[in-house]
């Protein structure tokens, strides 16, 4: 699995009216951003943690609607980029990688056609229990919610 | 609109008009207002005029009271939701709020994190305040500005020690700081077409 280029822009769906996916700025009303109950970490089978990401650039050369990434609950899209993925600091170090994680990787096979643009956030480096909430509140503060008037396709 | 009471509002110093306004509409309006450039003037020129008008803080005035039976009423829907939240957790939270927040403060946030843990936020303008409160460590309070940069970053506290340490100060500096900074948006706009929101 290779490492995302550093502007690559990564994008989760989270639930806009679920207090712990998400926070809006009191100021700003059209900031807002992630909170960690919008990230979900799964080991897989070789042990590695991470959470699933949609990569912007593979969605557009693939013709797919960013929309096509959201479901029934969660409705909308937050996006940060690869760079501000690796640059999360907790305790002097940068627990979290951006990786490819296209599926299927021979172009064939089942599955949603999205997963040609999966990626991960994988966490390359353990901490304790709290720690590692801490860590991924961190990483969350990083996903601002996708502006209405943005147009991915476009980047 | 006859529950204004103009000539008695614009005549008197806006620190002291501005509750007065927003007790007249019944809190209802979508700001607190808070007005300048009037020192004499009727209702009807205070409708009708384009008066400088400083938002004192989007969203009706919200008590330290009101804040506290908010975020009971949030601790309750996160139970009740049948997230494993132990009682020393969801109490020392509770606690924690209260330590925080204040007349008009920034309106905390709380969430559910995993893991037992419960989370206190506040965000204005793109600065934020965090608060966790684990099973495991007990309270720890980071800050961040607009850029994502932390601020400051507490080491985890039983909730006694918390309460007394030198990260809750600066958790509650921040919050002020934040409140002023609600308080201070300013523009210029005719009050009809905020009354009409």
């Amino acid at each position: 699995m290779g490492a995302l280029g550093e502007q690559e822009v990564l994008i989760r769906r989270f639930n806009p009216s679920d207090e712990s996916h998400c926070i809006t700025d009191e100021m700003n009303p059209a900031l807002t951003r992630l909170r960690s109950g919008a990230l979900v970490f799964d080991s897989d089978d070789a042990g590695e943690v991470g959470c699933s990401a949609f990569q912007v650039s593979r969605l557009n050369a693939a013709t797919i609607p960013c929309s096509e990434v959201t479901d029934e609950i969660r409705t909308a899209l937050a996006m940060a980029s690869a760079f501000e993925v690796r640059e999360v600091e907790h305790q002097e170090e940068h627990p979290f990688e951006a990786v490819e994680d296209y599926w299927p990787p021979a172009g064939a096979g089942q599955g949603p056609r999205i997963d040609v643009a999966h990626v991960l956030v994988q966490e390359v480096i353990s901490f304790g229990t709290s720690a590692t909430r801490k860590a991924r509140s961190k990483l969350a503060q990083k996903f601002i919610a996708v502006p209405e008037d943005l147009d991915l396709a476009a980047l | 609109m006859t529950a204004i009471t103009g000539d008695t509002l614009i005549g008197r110093s806006h620190v002291e008009s501005r509750w007065d306004f927003a007790q007249a509409f019944g809190n209802a309006l979508p700001a607190t207002l808070l007005f300048t450039g009037f020192r004499e003037g009727t209702s009807n020129a205070l409708l009708t005029s384009s008066v400088r008008v400083l938002v004192y803080r989007r969203g009706r005035y919200v008590s330290k009271q009101e804040h506290l039976e908010r975020s009971l009423n949030r601790l309750v829907e996160i139970i009740a939701a049948s997230n494993p939240v132990g009682r020393n957790v969801v109490m020392e939270t509770y606690q924690a709020v209260e330590a925080m927040v204040f007349d008009n403060s920034p309106t905390p946030k709380i969430a559910y994190v995993g893991g037992g843990a419960l989370e206190i936020e506040w965000l204005v303008g793109g600065r934020s305040l965090t608060i966790s409160c684990s099973p495991e460590e007990g309270i720890e309070a980071w800050a961040t500005d607009a850029n994502g940069d932390l601020l400051f970053e507490g080491e985890p506290l039983p909730i006694e020690r918390f309460l007394s340490s030198t990260w809750k100060n600066q958790g509650l500096k921040l919050l002020k700081s934040m409140s002023r900074e609600l308080r201070n948006q300013s523009f210029d706009v005719p009050l009809v077409s905020i009354l009409a929101d």
